[in-house]
Order: structure tokens, then C-alpha cells, then sequence
């Protein structure tokens, strides 16, 4: 068990260097306390072609965490040079961390969860955003309500349905079957039975959200009030 | 001075330009080699009858040479010397030697210090006088046949098909093999010209766009004037620029990563990008992608020769495959600073790895930054978050 948690470390490890490395050329990778640490500057660069000459767009000095288990728990990252306001207004949490995004809503709308990914766009999306922020007071994706509501209002989100906790709830109780029950009342609410009614779009949503997700999400909101 | 550099693209061509060999001497190397072909060629040659053709091959040929690193260094041009031969009319060794008693008299007519060396499979020719070439002259006879056989057993259908790669192949020779005496059709292949095909199809666009360029400002009269060598793509920069960064790092050590893996690894990786920045991106990003497992055995397969491995010296030596993975790492690390930064400051270890020297030419040309502001472009990047990517919400827990 402890060989196998190893070899995912470096594993892991290695996937990060290789994201870093060109891309990402003034953060470090290493190893510290059985977590990967990724520490320096970030570069927020540009995609699309622009006249500036090239270069990044804006640079924050982080340091991110990953556990072994990374996707399925949370980066954690922080800002280390004091160019974001430590406020909830901003997005940092009472500990000092960035908060992403609910992640597993995260988890839900992509299907690739690499660390390649994971710096393509959570990570990214982040620090742009307060770039933009910064730029013109406002966070460009919107943002989620603080709390559990943000919970819940995420989960909705992907599941596409009403951000109620008990209609939220039992659509991942459905997806706790792959596939999904024919015979289960259709969590749209129409009263009709899933294989008469939102089956496809039901099939199409566990092939994101595998039951463990599900359970994941449904542990989570659980605990909410 | 109204050509100042504005931005990493600019500074990155000034770096390749500078690295580049000049153009009087490409059409030194040029005269010498046509020269030699002339020699050859004449009447009372011994193999006038063989109707003799030097070409180039190699970085020559592809336009991708750089200035060796050292002022007093050599620039290596890599030759075919193809005869109108057949296997059933003669055998390796006779080629090697027939051709080998051609070059020794071109040498000695042109009072050339060192005599022509012998080499495992050509003929090596020093320049010693202000020219500084090393030219390796490859004795070959046409081997179309052997080599369609060959693509038919590799199942490579789409070359098969493609004339351009498949008239070119070649046979050559190979002293250390023991048939090397005997008439034979067991003689190992090539396909130099065919590999350039291959490349040039990979730059098509960006290199037809470039020659037009060239003829709107006026400097030709059409594309067709436009001569090969005049013209550079991103693709063709990008490796100028790797394989100085790899000289610089390796030296004179044997185990370098060799020429053909960078191309062949930046041609596949090339996504036509019109600028070397970009370029330099894909390639440094994807070029790894194309190195495939066969069985177990890291295979880098010549593209226009499906069963020959660039990679087949890496089992034997595994200094060579760590090699290449390190300088890998350093080059994306080193051109990846510099894309991160701003154009106006070249990283240290960039300007090592490209040498001093250079940089020093290109820095006075360099602008100082542009002050726009990322307001706009901020706008533009969220856009494409929006149409691109998932989109993710900062939230509080």
C-alpha cells in the first residue's frame, strides 16, 4: 500500500514536471512531506495572439500543494506576494488558500483531469480572473455564493437542475448506479420513470459523474445546512 | 535605426539569423561541391560514363545548417555522389574505390593540403584554406526497387505512392559489412532526397508564403527566382535554434542528441505556425510525442523508412537516450523563461546556451517594452475561456 502511494508520487511528480517545464518555466516541483509542492512564479500567459510582444500577462509568486490522491482531492494553492487582497471578496479562504472553485464541480465538467488540465484551466481561469478583477472590478466566469449555497449552487449547475438540496440530492443518489435505474422516478420531476423520460441526458451525466463522484458529492452536500 | 526588435518573435529570428550560415558562404560551400561535380564529370574522368551527380543531403539540404560553435570550426556539408550503376555491375567496394580515386585527383589538382580520408561509408574532404568545410562525399547508386520492397513489408502505403520520396532512394556502401566485395543485393538503403521531401512537406505553406513575400517586396521577379536557401520557416529557425542550444551544451561529447532526432521529432511536431515563437511552442511542447515504443525498444522511425530506427544507438548507449531527455528539459526550461518574460531580457541561461557572442549582436537591436496595456487582451483571453474551456467560479468555503 505505502509502495503504491509511492509510485503515484512519482508518478505524479513526473506528470508535473513535464506541465512545468516549458510551460510554466519559473515553478520548482518537488517532493515535501508526501505531497508535491510547486512553488515560485506563475506565469498568467497569453493564448490568443496579442501585439504586446509577447510575454505573460500578469505573475503571481504560489506555492500549490497536490496530494497523491490528486484529482479526486483538491489542489490546495496559495499567493505569496501579496497581490491579491487576503479576503473572502477575492476568493482566499481564512486559511490563506485560493479558492478555485467548488471542485467537484470541477470534476464533473471535465473530462480531462489531469495536472495538464488542472493548470489549463482552474488554475489559470483563478489568476486571470484577478488579473481582470484587478483590471475591471469585476470576476469575468461569475462567482459562486459563499458557503454551502455556493455548494449546492455548483452542484446544480452540472447536474442541470434546480439548486434545491433535495432535488440536488436525489439526482446523485441516481447516479450512484451506473447507468442510471430505468425504473426510478426521473429526477426532472416530471413524475414519469427515467427510461420514459430524461434517460439519455441521465447516461450522458454518469459518464461524467461516475458513482464515486456521486458519492463524493452526495458525502459532501450531506454535511451542508 | 527603423528594424528594432519588438517582441520574442523578433528577437528569436535575430538569434537564428545570426546563427545562420551566412549566404556568401552557403554559396561557397555551393561552387565547391558544384566544382567537385564538374571533376567528375569531365571527359577524361574515370567515371564520366557513370554520369556522376553530387547533391546535397542532410542539413544542407534542408536548410537547417548553423555556424559551428567555435570561430575556427568547420562547417560539415554532407554529400550523395550518385553513379548509374546496378548491383548485378559492381560491388560496394568498387563504388567506394572508383569514386574514392576521383575525389583523391580533384584533391590533388586543387592542391589541397590533406589528402581525402576514408571513411566507414564516404569520403571525407578538408578545405584547410579560408572556406572551412568539411565536406563527407557518399558514393550511391539509384535503388528504387529494393527500397519498394521494402515499404511494402513495412505496409507504408502512402509513401509507396509518393514518387517524389520513392525515384530518390539510394543504395550505399558500408566497409565494415562483410559482403562489401561481393556482388550482392544485400546493400544498405537511403533516401536522403526522399527525407527532404518528407520535410518539405511538413512547411509547404509557411515556405510558398515566405518565396511570395519576397517577390510582393519586390527583391524577385517570381517565386520560382526566389533561390531555396533565401527563405527560412519557423520550422527550419526553430531547429537552427535547437541544435546551437545542443551544441553549446554538449560540446564535442559523441552522445549528443544527434541532428536527424531533433528534425525529424520538430517536423512532426511543426503545426505550420507562421511565427518561430509559436513554432518554438509546439515543437518544444510536442516534440517527445513522437518518439514511440516498438516492443519495447524506443523507435524514432525515419519517416520515409519505416524500419530504420534514428533512435537504434540508444539500447546499446543509454548515455545517448539520457542525453537527449536532459537537453530536452533544458531547452523547453531555457526557451520557456524567455517566452514567459518579457522579450526585452534574455535569460541567462539563453544567452549561454546560444553563446555570448550572438547575443551581443542582437541586444542593441532589441526595443525597449512596449507599454500596452492588458486591459484589452485580458478581455480577449476571458473570451476564450468562454468559447474554448470549461469556465470555473472562484467561491469561499
Amino acid at each position: 500500500m505505502v509502495r503504491i502511494k509511492r509510485d503515484r508520487l512519482a508518478d505524479l511528480l513526473k506528470e508535473t514536471k513535464d506541465v512545468i517545464c516549458f510551460d510554466q518555466p519559473d515553478l520548482v516541483a518537488t517532493v515535501v512531506n508526501s505531497k508535491i509542492k510547486i512553488d515560485g512564479v506563475y506565469h498568467v500567459m497569453p493564448r490568443e495572439q496579442n501585439n504586446r510582444g509577447g510575454g505573460s500577462l500578469a505573475d503571481y509568486n504560489i506555492v500549490i500543494e497536490l496530494d497523491s490522491r490528486f484529482p479526486n482531492y483538491a489542489p490546495v494553492v496559495r499567493e505569496l506576494g501579496g497581490n491579491i487582497p487576503q479576503t473572502s471578496e477575492y476568493h482566499i479562504n481564512r486559511d490563506g488558500s485560493c479558492c478555485l472553485e467548488v471542485w467537484e464541480t470541477w470534476l464533473a465538467k471535465s473530462k480531462d483531469r489531469s495536472v495538464q488540465s488542472f493548470f489549463e484551466w482552474p488554475l489559470r481561469n483563478f489568476f486571470l480572473s484577478q488579473s481582470y478583477k484587478r483590471e475591471k472590478g469585476t470576476f469575468p466566469f461569475g462567482e459562486r455564493s459563499h458557503g454551502d449555497p455556493g455548494i449546492l449552487n455548483g452542484y446544480a449547475e452540472v447536474l442541470g437542475c434546480e439548486p434545491d438540496k433535495n432535488v440536488v440530492l436525489y439526482n446523485l443518489q441516481v447516479l450512484l448506479h451506473q447507468p442510471p435505474r430505468g425504473h426510478w422516478q426521473c429526477p426532472c420531476g416530471s413524475g414519469q420513470k427515467i427510461r420514459d423520460c430524461c434517460r439519455d441526458r441521465l447516461l450522458e451525466l454518469s459518464d461524467r459523474i461516475s458513482p464515486k463522484l456521486a458519492r463524493q458529492m452526495l458525502e459532501r452536500l450531506n454535511g451542508t445546512t | 535605426m527603423n528594424n528594432k526588435l519588438k517582441s520574442h518573435n523578433d528577437v528569436l529570428e535575430a538569434i537564428a539569423t545570426a546563427i545562420d550560415i551566412p549566404d556568401y558562404m552557403n554559396e561557397r560551400a555551393c561552387a565547391r561541391y558544384q566544382s567537385i561535380g564538374k571533376w567528375l564529370d569531365r571527359e577524361e574522368s574515370s567515371i564520366a560514363h557513370l554520369a556522376p551527380s553530387i547533391s546535397p543531403q542532410g542539413s544542407f539540404l534542408l536548410g537547417t545548417v548553423i555556424r559551428p560553435l567555435g570561430d575556427t570550426d568547420a562547417y560539415d556539408i554532407d554529400l550523395v555522389c550518385k553513379l548509374d550503376q546496378t548491383k548485378t555491375d559492381t560491388t560496394m567496394k568498387k563504388l567506394k574505390e572508383a569514386v574514392g580515386h576521383e575525389v583523391k585527383s580533384y584533391a590533388a589538382t586543387n592542391n589541397m593540403q590533406k589528402e581525402p580520408e576514408e571513411a566507414r561509408r564516404c569520403w571525407a574532404l578538408e578545405y584547410a584554406d579560408e572556406a572551412q568545410f568539411h565536406m563527407d562525399i557518399l558514393p550511391a547508386i539509384p535503388d528504387i526497387e529494393n527500397y519498394r520492397k521494402k515499404l511494402v513489408e513495412a505496409s507504408a502505403n502512402d509513401l509507396l505512392i509518393n514518387t517524389k520520396i520513392v525515384e530518390n532512394a539510394i543504395a550505399i556502401t558500408d566497409k565494415m559489412l562483410p559482403q562489401y566485395s561481393n556482388i550482392t543485393t544485400d546493400w544498405p538503403i537511403s533516401n536522403p532526397k526522399g527525407y527532404a521531401a518528407w520535410f518539405a512537406s511538413k512547411q509547404i505553406d509557411t515556405f510558398k508564403a515566405r518565396k511570395g513575400l519576397l517577390v510582393e517586396q519586390g527583391s524577385y521577379a517570381s517565386v520560382d527566382d526566389v533561390p531555396d536557401y533565401k527563405v527560412k520557416t519557423p520550422l527550419q529557425r526553430s531547429i537552427q535554434l535547437l541544435k546551437r542550444h545542443r551544441d553549446s551544451m554538449f560540446e564535442g561529447d559523441e552522445n549528443k542528441p544527434i541532428s536527424i532526432v531533433i528534425t525529424t521529432l520538430a517536423a512532426h511536431a511543426y503545426q505550420g505556425e507562421e511565427s518561430l515563437s509559436q513554432a518554438l511552442r509546439s515543437i518544444l511542447r510536442d516534440m517527445q510525442k513522437f518518439i514511440h515504443n516498438k516492443g519495447g525498444v524506443v523507435w524514432i522511425p525515419n519517416p520515409v523508412n519505416p524500419q530504420e530506427n534514428f533512435a537504434d544507438k540508444w539500447a546499446e548507449i543509454p548515455e545517448k537516450q539520457q542525453n537527449f531527455f536532459l537537453w530536452l528539459e533544458k531547452a523547453q526550461n531555457h526557451f520557456g523563461s524567455y517566452l514567459a518574460n518579457s522579450y526585452e531580457n534574455i535569460p541567462l541561461s539563453l544567452q549561454e546556451s546560444m553563446s555570448e557572442t550572438t547575443i551581443k549582436k542582437i541586444e542593441p537591436l532589441i526595443s525597449s517594452s512596449n507599454t500596452k496595456s492588458v486591459s484589452d487582451i485580458l478581455l480577449s483571453e476571458v473570451e476564450h475561456v468562454k468559447t474554448s474551456g470549461p469556465i470555473t467560479k472562484p467561491w469561499y468555503g
